[in-house]
């Protein structure tokens, strides 16, 4: 009985991740092969040859710098990602541990601006960057990452300050530490799985985002690395193989750092709610 | 509530005007029920087929921990590549979709999944569904993890069956999470302008086109400010009348 039903999750577990991996499979596969034999209508498996002119294609592309771009992706995310997660850490920290004026009036703010679809964002921004000349700058770009990506950082990271007791806290101000001191010394270690996490999630949007940068970038030099590969195909009509190649790598920072950090991902993101 | 076209320089006030041409555009009906079968429909299947995927690796077997690290993978791919990827997957003429369908007989020449208005919504929800599955399956198992083995066994003493253990101990612990993922699901759908600009860009004739993507086309494809202002309005009433259902249900400000 019990090996039946072992049996019987592995095998559904099984294909459920066979049909959801196949899609990153064929995409490699395609990214090995010239445009001629992915344009050959019946089906393969594996590629004839062994094909790696795309990668190289890739990166001497014209109309796409793709070194830049990946580079332009990267200087935003990180710095965007960084400041959202120092925003966050006070905010969470005094959420989490003062009672004060409008405090349940900030945190009902909060959760409306993590419902405000990001479309919402991109008219005043392009109006404002438009007229301060700021478009095609990375601080146009990281200026409106910002308020976009902060709600839920907040949210995750409080969930976690609530978790440190406040005795711990209260023993720490006995002994004369300042609320900075506390902050550094022991409640941020203290909840440092959340606040990793916390910072994955952020980088990890915002190196998927792409409404915002499509519009606030124009340049080719400046486009982020989505607005940049999905130019490449729709406005370029560029090879279906340089394409894949392209995507391929472009999935690779967000995946390996959630198959790293996993635990602490599902970990932050799942804790407030399992909690109430 | 203005008439602000970019290509021209004047701006006047034009009160409400934007707000009724909205309404009474033809396609405004067919949008909102876009939206919400959209939504609905997604939000259906999701939490379902993450359910069941989750009680099975919740299970004790071989490999448990390999499959656990990749169900998150496609939720961890940045989700304009994920649209690009299923553009070539269901592409006309090499879609590796089509070509397996082929293979099985189920059609017998290559479809062209983005021409037709209820295979493009069929394949925009297969997308969807691909990307945000795993944010229920992962939610799912944390649930059922935080559940206590101690129950079962107390069950299993009484004589409970496996069914029943399903129907009186798992499912009434874990909806109350669920219900909570399945909200914060339900507002991202809503926001997910992005995925079908790259796939569809609304089109064929308006079929795939949500509330929140007309906000961006009026903007920045016509150029429309005034009026994609409005509908972007619409879409913040929209956007608070989750907030008051999210905030019911996760106590925020306890």
């Amino acid at each position: 009985m019990k090996s039946y039903k072992g049996f019987v999750a592995f095998m559904v577990s099984f294909i459920w991740c066979l049909l959801t991996l196949s899609p990153l499979y064929f995409v490699f596969k395609f990214s090995l092969e010239p445009e001629n034999e992915i344009f050959s209508p019946s089906f393969k498996l594996f590629p004839e040859t062994l094909y790696l002119k795309n990668y190289e294609h890739l990166f001497s592309y014209t109309y796409i710098p793709f070194a830049r771009i990946y580079l332009n992706s990267a200087i935003v995310s990180l710095t965007s990602s960084l400041i959202v997660l120092i925003l966050s850490l006070f905010a969470a920290y005094a959420f989490s541990r003062f009672r004060f004026k409008g405090r349940n009036a900030f945190l009902v703010i909060i959760a409306f601006c993590s419902t405000i679809p990001s479309v919402f964002y991109c008219i005043p921004f392009f109006d404002v960057f438009a007229k301060l000349h700021l478009i095609d700058t990375y601080l146009a770009l990281i200026i409106a990452y910002i308020p976009l990506f902060l709600p839920i950082p907040v949210w995750m990271i409080k969930s976690y300050f609530d978790s440190v007791p406040k005795e711990i806290e209260e023993a720490a101000i006995i002994d004369g530490a300042s609320y900075t001191r506390i902050l550094l010394r022991i409640t941020l270690p203290l909840a440092a799985p959340g606040i990793v996490a916390a910072f994955v999630c952020t980088f990890a949007w915002a190196w998927g985002e792409f409404l915002l940068s499509y519009i606030l970038t124009s340049s080719p030099d400046m486009r982020t690395l989505p607005v940049g590969l999905q130019l490449f195909i729709s406005k370029y009509r560029g090879s279906y193989g340089i394409l894949s190649a392209g995507t391929l790598l472009a999935t690779f920072p967000t995946v390996i750092l959630y198959g790293f950090l996993q635990k602490y991902i599902i970990q932050g993101l799942t804790r407030g709610a399992l909690k109430g | 509530m203005t008439n602000y076209y970019l290509p021209s320089e004047k701006i006047e006030f034009v009160g409400l005007k934007n707000y009724f041409d909205f309404i009474t555009n033809p396609f405004f009906t067919q949008i909102s029920y876009n939206t919400l079968i959209f939504i609905a429909i997604s939000n259906t299947i999701q939490p379902l087929i993450g359910l069941s995927i989750a009680l099975c690796l919740n299970e004790n077997f071989f490999g448990r921990g390999l499959f656990r690290s990749l169900v998150i993978v496609p939720w961890s791919i940045p989700l304009p590549v994920s649209a690009l990827m299923f553009l070539m997957m269901l592409h006309g003429v090499f879609g590796p979709v089509n070509q397996i369908l082929e293979l099985i007989g189920i059609i017998n020449k290559p479809l062209l999944w983005f021409a037709y208005d209820k295979t493009a919504f069929a394949a925009l929800i297969l997308i969807w569904t691909w990307i945000n599955t795993p944010w229920f399956i992962i939610f799912s198992l944390a649930a059922l993890q935080a559940i206590p083995s101690e129950i079962y066994e107390s069950a299993k003493i009484d004589g409970a069956s496996a069914f029943q253990c399903l129907t009186h101990i798992t499912l009434p612990l874990i909806r109350s999470p669920l219900i909570i993922a399945t909200m914060f699901s339900i507002i991202s759908t809503f926001k997910k302008a992005d995925l079908i600009y790259i796939l569809t860009q609304g089109g064929p004739d308006h079929s795939t086109e949500i509330l929140t993507l007309t906000a961006y086309m009026k903007a920045f494809d016509q150029l429309l400010f005034g009026e994609a202002a409005a509908v972007n309005i619409f879409c913040l009433a929209i956007a608070g009348l989750f907030t008051l259902f999210y905030i019911k249900i996760t106590k925020v400000t306890e």
